[in-house]
């Protein structure tokens, strides 16, 4: 993500950084957005099984 | 349950104990706030408590800190942060600390951490940071860090931390003693500052396991047994983790001299494929992120300047994470969280280091980045998994190493179990590690 794609994300999000805090967040935010591209794609392969069960993870606690 | 072996039952105790975190402070930044008036008051009524009284609480006399994201009646909650500067006291304790006092402890004061737990170690935060008690450079791991140095330095004998990512684990690995994160939910969050909701525990960080079994006990409210035979047990070690994060030389030695012990003892030690280590540590950090800027969202678009620079910048990812990509997240960590359950049925507990490296400098060298201590202990903050940390070597510098047990789902006692078995066997070197006070004295 370039900075003046951040700076649109964070003024949507009515966030007022430091041009530091930006220059700083457009490089920590390729991590994230690894790992995000991470979620998707194996969220893509993952079968539905209806709302309750695919969306509550502490459905799997005995 | 016995009473413990750290009783602070009489005024001139709990003075000892006020006068060793007083000679510490101004090296270690342990405490935000100490309450000597409190503590005083708390043990000359235990003092005089009638001796049935004292046989029924497990931890009395017993001197506790807690990590200032944790309410305690009379103090103030600041999370370490500006945005708190001038808060009013807590009108009451957090379910935590009323079952610790309840139990017979001494409340000595509030514990330092990282901003919120989330920004640190940091340098513009209105407490200066912690410092590692074996190494007053370095830092204490976070962001339970005044919890795991105070214990380390003998200031206190048990601390509350809390823990999203590894927060009570890595600090204790750090400062070489003991940290448990409970299985989540198991341990009412009221009163507690939220960072991520479905990840936050709190638990407690000892110099040895017993106690920490002791305080857990008093925490949950029921019965922590840590006798338990642990002969032809199966320990899982999760090769997939450790080749996604390697170990540095030193954690990775002394790793497989813990192995080669627990061998020794007559454990069934298997190599564990865990090839989706990398989606575990991906999903953890979309819904660490989200969550957090959820609850602190507000906070950020109105006194961003207020936090110190780690806090605010890590919250603010968050905003780039969408409402999709958590939904994702959160659909991919039920699949984790079921081949996590599957995965326990073929072992009893996993085994793995704390965190690839030992301590670091006190503070990033560039006042931010700091390198990635968390591979081994989000995993199972992401399944909401117990595990506990507990000392397993000393570096050549002299600086200690954790080692990780993780069990499945509400089965805290199986790892208490093991890691008190571990400890008290024969030729364990690892216990009760004691730092060099004339390093903060």
């Amino acid at each position: 993500m370039t900075e003046d794609q951040l700076r649109c994300r964070l003024a949507t999000a009515q966030l007022a950084l430091s041009d530091d805090d930006v220059t700083y967040l457009a490089t920590a935010s390729r991590s994230l957005e690894t790992a995000i591209a991470v979620v998707r794609r194996e969220a893509r392969d993952i079968q539905p099984a209806g709302w309750d069960a695919a969306t509550s993870w502490t459905a799997t606690r005995p | 349950m016995g009473r413990c072996d750290e009783l602070d039952s009489n005024a001139p105790v709990i003075e000892s104990t006020l006068a060793r975190i007083a000679a510490a402070q101004p090296l270690l930044n342990t405490f935000i706030r100490v309450d000597g008036a409190r503590a005083r008051v708390r043990a000359e009524t235990l003092a005089r408590s009638p001796a049935e009284t004292r046989e029924r609480q497990p931890l009395f006399g017993m001197a506790i800190g807690i990590k200032d994201v944790i309410d305690v009646a009379g103090l103030p909650t600041s999370g370490n942060s500006r945005l708190f500067t001038g808060a009013a006291p807590a009108l009451r304790h957090s379910v935590a600390c009323a079952r610790l006092e309840a139990a017979g402890a001494i409340i000595v004061g509030k514990l330092h951490c990282w901003e919120l737990s989330v920004g640190g170690p940091c340098d513009d935060t209105p407490f200066p940071p912690a410092r590692n008690p074996w190494d007053t450079s370095r830092d204490p791991g976070g962001s339970s860090s005044g919890a795991a140095a105070a214990v380390a330095a003998g200031l206190v004998p048990a601390a509350i931390g809390g823990d999203t990512g590894g927060s009570i684990r890595l600090p204790a690995s750090c400062c070489g003693v003991v940290g448990f994160k409970p299985s989540h939910g198991r341990i009412p969050l009221d009163g507690v500052l939220p960072f991520a909701p479905s990840l936050d525990v709190i638990g407690p960080i000892a110099r040895n396991v017993a106690t920490a079994a002791r305080v857990t006990s008093v925490l949950l409210d029921q019965p922590m047994p840590i006798a338990r035979s642990w002969a032809g047990c199966r320990i899982g070690i999760p090769i997939g983790l450790l080749s996604h994060a390697s170990p540095c030389a030193t954690v990775a030695a002394a790793f497989e001299a813990a192995r080669r012990h627990l061998e020794a003892l007559g454990a069934s030690v298997v190599d564990l494929p865990f090839a989706a280590a990398p989606l575990f540590n991906a999903c953890y950090f979309v819904i660490a992120r989200s969550e957090a800027y959820s609850r602190w969202r507000s906070m950020l678009e109105q006194s961003a300047g207020s936090m110190c620079r780690i806090a605010r910048r890590s919250l603010a990812l968050g905003a780039l994470v969408s409402a999709a990509d958590h939904v994702d997240a959160t659909r991919l960590r039920t699949r984790l969280t079921r081949d996590m359950a599957r995965l326990f049925e073929t072992i009893d507990v996993l085994c793995l280091p704390t965190t690839p490296d030992i301590a670091g400098p006190l503070l990033p060298s560039d006042g931010v980045t700091l390198p990635d201590a968390a591979p081994y202990t989000r995993p199972f903050s992401l399944v909401g998994a117990p595990a506990v940390s507990l000392p397993c070597g000393l570096s050549p510098e002299g600086l200690p190493i954790g080692l990780q047990f993780v069990g499945r789902w509400g089965d805290d006692a199986a790892v208490l179990s093991l890691a008190h078995h571990l400890e008290t066997s024969p030729g364990w070197a690892w216990r009760d590690l004691r730092p060099d006070s004339q390093r903060w004295t």
